[in-house]
């Protein structure tokens, strides 16, 4: 030993370091040990039965593992698993059809959600159209019974409920059902027997009594004996207080009745205002809605007699329970500019045009807007602008004409309310909307008489105009403003921009 | 837990009873070893079957989605065509019992087999540790698998997560009810 040995022996401790041959001996005993253990491992009892011993690298025995890569799968399960995958495929079939349908259900009923009935009824309407159109594509006779696939795309009672009350709320009650639920009825028994799910339907019941009640007051109206032999203003108060306490009788119409009575006698307007008040505490009273029946002549009364704030309220009401009613937002626009209150018609604008963009009745107020304040020629580019673009509108033409009118130019104020007339009708035709208004029927008028006046019109001018005073029957006799301006009294352009600026 | 999970499952029977079926079908396929069959059981295993958990991952991650897909597949279009006819449509029961009834069960069992898309917690948890253990690995197929791996495992292991308390049912059964309510 030398005397780094001895000096490590003296560090580390140790004893006789191991040979190569030693070390070999030690490894192969660890191996041994090592396989002996796993062998040992190997041999436990299969996790599952444990009798028999598990298979190298399993838990389990052979017969444990094969039982289990086989296990059966119960004849019920893949009964139901089957009949869940063909209701699956059927069930995806039927959605890819609906979703058309289904989308424009969601979007009335997020309409109507907002107050935007008329939006609603549009989208429930088209809804209805879609499903009828694929109806219609599967043969079915009536009398028949109506085969599965029609009637897994049918719109049921609900959504045609939701329909009607949309309608209702848009724009009338009375037509909703008269258009929506008995049209094409003989008699009122076949609407009941026919309809009776959908008339009790929570949501159209309210209006179907409405209807009927006014139906019925109608009927006492038109059919009673107690009818007054001489028609005057007296008689037929009286008459109608007596229908008004018969069993049966919707006095709000009568009420309503009361104000027509008084409107067509020319009562003063504080006359026809009570009518109306006499409406709106019965209308209260009664928990029904009836401000479609009377609201917007109460307005006009209202702003007739100084009281704008008082009409701007009651419209600012029918806007608030409708968002997309632009009747109310256009005899608003009438009512403010007829005040002057021009700044507040431009907010309404913005505001609307905010809301809307660039809309059919949005161009008609702007138009009206900018030919009160006189920049016609502005007036005049947007209304061919809102003509080229949607040329449904008769209002906007009726402007024109009325700026062309102004401008003396009386050809193509002719030529432009003759458009707006049948306009008004094909417009009529095809929404159902009002038939040519009065304010256009008016415009007409004085148009073919200025132009008749100027004697430089056409052969087929010349039937054009005589068709329009046919329309007025040859005993009329024009009134007001018409007559003012037929006569000579005034010139057109005092009544284009003076109190209300517009031929009403 | 176990109890709301049981009664969870109970609830929303149909869902579970073709969950099981689905699970056994795909083991039966991949042929992994199926300890227990039952699928319908007052236990933590209920709409579940009892299997060897897989070590490879696309045996883990078939077994553990594959199922759940089936539920998707079956399942929603038939809930949704339920609740498309009855709330969007307006189908009544006075329209046709029939239909009205068929439609209800349709959203019953649609929303049972929705309310049961995810596997047991620990098959989800194993194809979890899988996906991580391939995105650690280095390798760059294994990388790429785990990364195609990674959102189906956190989406299975979460409702696997939230199976285990019910929560689906509670969420189905609150949305329905909204959608009816609203």
């Amino acid at each position: 030993m030398d005397n780094n040995e001895k000096l490590e022996k003296e560090i580390i401790g140790t004893e006789d370091v191991p040979t190569e041959k030693e070390e070999a001996e030690i490894l192969a005993e660890g191996v041994a040990a090592e396989e002996e253990a796993l062998l040992e491992e190997q041999a436990e009892p299969c996790i599952r039965c444990g009798e028999k011993e598990s298979l190298e690298g399993s838990e389990f025995c052979e017969d444990c593992l094969n039982g289990m890569l086989n296990t059966k799968i119960p004849l019920i399960a893949w009964m139901a698993a089957a009949a869940s995958v063909i209701v699956g495929i059927v069930a995806a079939a039927t959605v890819f059809f609906l979703a058309a349908p289904t989308f424009l259900g969601m979007s009335a009923e997020t309409a109507a959600r907002d107050n935007r009935w008329s939006d609603a009824y549009y989208y429930y309407n088209q809804m209805d159209t879609t499903v009828s159109d694929f109806q219609s594509l599967i043969d079915w006779k009536e009398g028949k019974s109506e085969p599965v696939l029609r009637r897994l795309f049918s719109m049921g009672t609900e959504a045609k409920a939701r329909k009607i009350e949309a309608y209702a709320k848009a724009y009338n009650p009375m037509e909703a059902i008269s258009k929506l639920v008995i049209d094409g009825y003989t008699s009122y028994d076949a609407v009941v027997e026919n309809e009776g799910k959908l008339l009790e339907n929570k949501r159209v019941e309210p209006y179907w009594e409405l209807f009927s009640g006014i139906l019925y007051t109608e009927e006492l109206m038109n059919y009673s004996e107690e009818y007054p032999e001489e028609e005057n203003y007296e008689n037929l108060l009286e008459f109608y207080n007596l229908i008004e306490k018969q069993k049966g009788a919707d006095p709000v119409y009568v009420a309503y009745m009361k104000y027509a009575l008084a409107d067509i006698y020319d009562r003063t307007d504080d006359e026809k205002i009570a009518c109306l008040q006499t409406c709106d505490k019965l209308s209260i009273e009664s928990g029904r809605d009836y401000k479609w029946l009377y609201y917007y002549e109460y307005a006009d009364l209202l702003a007739k007699t100084g009281r704008t704030d008082e009409a701007i309220a009651l419209l600012d009401m029918l806007a608030s329970e409708n968002k997309n009613n632009f009747d109310a937002y256009l005899a608003k626009n009438r009512i403010l500019l007829a005040a002057g209150r021009t700044d507040d018609a431009e907010k309404l604008i913005e505001d609307l045009k905010e809301s809307y963009g660039n809309y059919g009745e949005l161009y008609e107020m702007e138009v009206t807007l900018l030919r009160y304040k006189g920049d016609y020629q502005r007036a005049k580019e947007l209304a061919e602008t809102a003509v080229s673009e949607n040329d449904i509108f008769p209002e906007v033409r009726r402007q024109l004409a009325l700026i062309y009118l102004a401008e003396g130019n009386y050809k193509n104020a002719f030529a432009q309310v003759e458009t707006a007339y049948a306009n008004a009708y094909n417009y009529y035709a095809q929404f159902g909307a009002d038939a040519p208004s009065e304010e256009l029927a008016k415009t007409y008028y004085v148009c073919a008489k200025l132009y008749e006046s100027t004697g430089a019109y056409t052969q087929e001018e010349a039937n054009s105009i005589g068709m329009a005073y046919e329309m007025f029957g040859e005993d009329f006799e024009p009134q007001g403003d018409m007559k003012a301006i037929i006569s000579g009294e005034k010139t057109v352009k005092e009544i284009l921009t003076e109190g209300d600026c517009d031929l009403i | 837990m176990r109890i709301i999970y049981v009664i969870g499952k109970y609830i929303t029977f149909p869902g579970a009873f073709l969950r099981g079926f689905w699970e056994h079908l795909t083991c039966l396929l991949l042929g992994l070893p199926v300890e227990h069959s039952g699928y319908l059981r007052a236990d933590e295993m209920c709409g579940h079957i009892e299997h060897i958990l897989p070590k490879k991952a696309t045996a883990a991650f078939v077994s553990a989605t594959a199922p759940g897909i089936m539920g998707v597949l079956t399942g929603l279009p038939t809930v949704v065509m339920g609740l498309a006819n009855i709330r969007v449509m307006g189908v009544t029961f006075a329209d046709s019992p029939v239909l009205f009834v068929l439609y209800i069960l349709m959203i019953y069992v649609g929303a049972s087999v929705m309310c049961c898309l995810h596997p047991q917690f620990e098959v989800a948890q194993n194809l979890w540790d899988i996906t991580l253990d391939k995105l650690r690995s280095g390798n760059g197929r294994s990388v790429a698998g785990g990364v195609f791996m990674l959102i189906p495992a956190l989406w299975t292991y979460i409702g696997a997560v939230l199976e285990r308390f019910s929560v689906p049912v509670i969420l189905w059964a609150a949305g329905t009810a909204a959608i009816f309510l609203i």
